[in-house]
């Protein structure tokens, strides 16, 4: 129970601080690129798929999963990263790709334990 | 929105909420308490420490569910969750912390174990900033584990202690009902606006400043504001029945039954709102 001329201060300041302060929004973990890029074309068969978060990722908690435009899988070796989260989260095929449409589906965990995934799709056409 | 995360919070923020309101009411009311902690043990308050321990012992296990179903993990990926993340380590920290306040409630309550209990509860409130949004503040990661440890104890002071008074004031035979509620008041001056500063800069740090449309166009931003909404029928209610308790009056018995509603409200919001995204300022 509150000393009511307490009340008054306590209200403003939950209206004002939020006006007075110039403090940065709290990051949250969100992909900042990714390779194929979204709904790009490749000539050549890329050797792995990458994804640069704005965290450094935790592994265990990360997955990367291609699939052909039939649903099937295609198969990747056990993800790698490197020490600092401008270096991506690398997921490499095991075989070259043939020409076909590609969908790529991610999903990683923010350190405060939040899930973040998302799709990207990317078409192989080979030069001939 | 995760509905069983956020019932898993829920059961977190209830049960550590109880346990510091009935630590805090044990150890800060010592001097006229003293030769009746007995009134702890009485039916009310003891249903109440036994409801907070198995939340306590429920809540961590249940997000480790939810954490799992989340990432489409199996229970062999637990280890590695566990050893290999951050989220992992903070939920180890906080099961371990959870389990010590589970056990303190249980325990007879003297003056020892009701220290014991408020030490666990408090390493309870600062284990649970592992697992929240202040886990994932890179700027300022102590300040921001801090804010929310703070944020915690203060609220399981006021209103864990709002319903650990009225449980004893409800106690057959207990004849230090006004003097409870004198010292339940003096410990809520100093903790409500603690709780309310402490959940501002939270606020402040999580968001930034954002035009208040962007914040409310989001869940993150909609759930804040009814929480705040929320907060503020706490405090107005509160400050009525001080009022009361200085004239020498006892608190209404509806109002405090509605302030602790309405604080149960704010805790189910919170759990909401902890598993939400922030809206993005661009």
């Amino acid at each position: 129970m509150m000393r009511p001329r307490l009340l008054l201060p306590a209200i403003a300041l939950a209206v004002i601080t939020p006006a007075l302060l110039s403090a940065a929004r709290l990051p949250h973990l969100k992909l900042r690129a990714i390779f194929p890029g979204k709904d790009t074309t490749v000539t050549t068969s890329p050797e792995a798929v990458k994804l640069w978060l704005s965290e450094l990722a935790d592994l265990p908690a990360t997955k990367v999963a291609v699939t052909t435009a039939a649903g099937a899988a295609v198969p990747t070796a056990k993800l790698t990263r490197g020490a600092t989260k401008d270096e991506p989260v690398v997921a490499k095929f095991t075989a070259p790709l043939a020409d076909g449409k590609y969908t790529i589906t991610w999903k990683a965990m923010s350190k405060d334990g939040h899930v973040v995934d998302g799709v990207s799709a990317f078409t192989v056409k080979l030069a001939k | 929105m995760d509905l069983g995360a956020s019932a898993a919070r829920a059961l977190l923020y209830v049960g550590a909420v109880a346990a510091l309101g009935r630590a805090g009411g044990c150890l800060f009311a010592g001097a006229w308490m003293a030769g009746t902690r007995r009134v702890h043990e009485a039916r009310g308050p003891r249903a109440l420490a036994r409801v907070a321990a198995l939340a306590l012992a429920v809540a961590p296990l249940l997000l480790l569910q939810q954490q799992l179903a989340a990432l489409e993990m199996s229970p062999a990926d637990v280890r590695a969750l566990l050893a290999q993340t951050t989220w992992g380590h903070g939920w180890s920290v906080l099961t371990a912390a959870c389990v010590l306040t589970g056990v303190a409630l249980v325990l007879p309550l003297r003056r020892a174990t009701a220290l014991g209990l408020l030490l666990a509860s408090f390493a309870t409130a600062v284990a649970m900033g592992g697992l929240g949004h202040a886990a994932a503040d890179e700027r300022w990661p102590a300040g921001a584990r801090v804010l929310d440890a703070v944020h915690v104890i203060a609220t399981g002071l006021w209103i864990g202690g709002l319903l650990d008074t009225l449980l004893i004031t409800r106690v057959p035979g207990f004849s230090l009902r006004d003097l409870a509620w004198r010292t339940f008041s003096r410990t809520a001056t100093v903790m409500a606006p603690a709780a309310v500063l402490t959940g501002v800069l939270s606020g402040v740090r999580v968001l930034g400043v954002m035009a208040p449309a962007v914040i409310v166009a989001s869940d993150y931003g909609r759930l804040l504001a009814l929480k705040t909404a929320l907060v503020v029928v706490v405090l107005i209610i509160g400050a009525r029945q001080r009022r009361r308790i200085q004239r020498g009056e006892m608190p209404g018995s509806r109002a405090v039954h509605v302030e602790c509603a309405v604080a149960a409200a704010v805790m189910l919001v919170t759990a909401a709102l902890t598993g939400s995204e922030p809206p993005a300022a661009d």
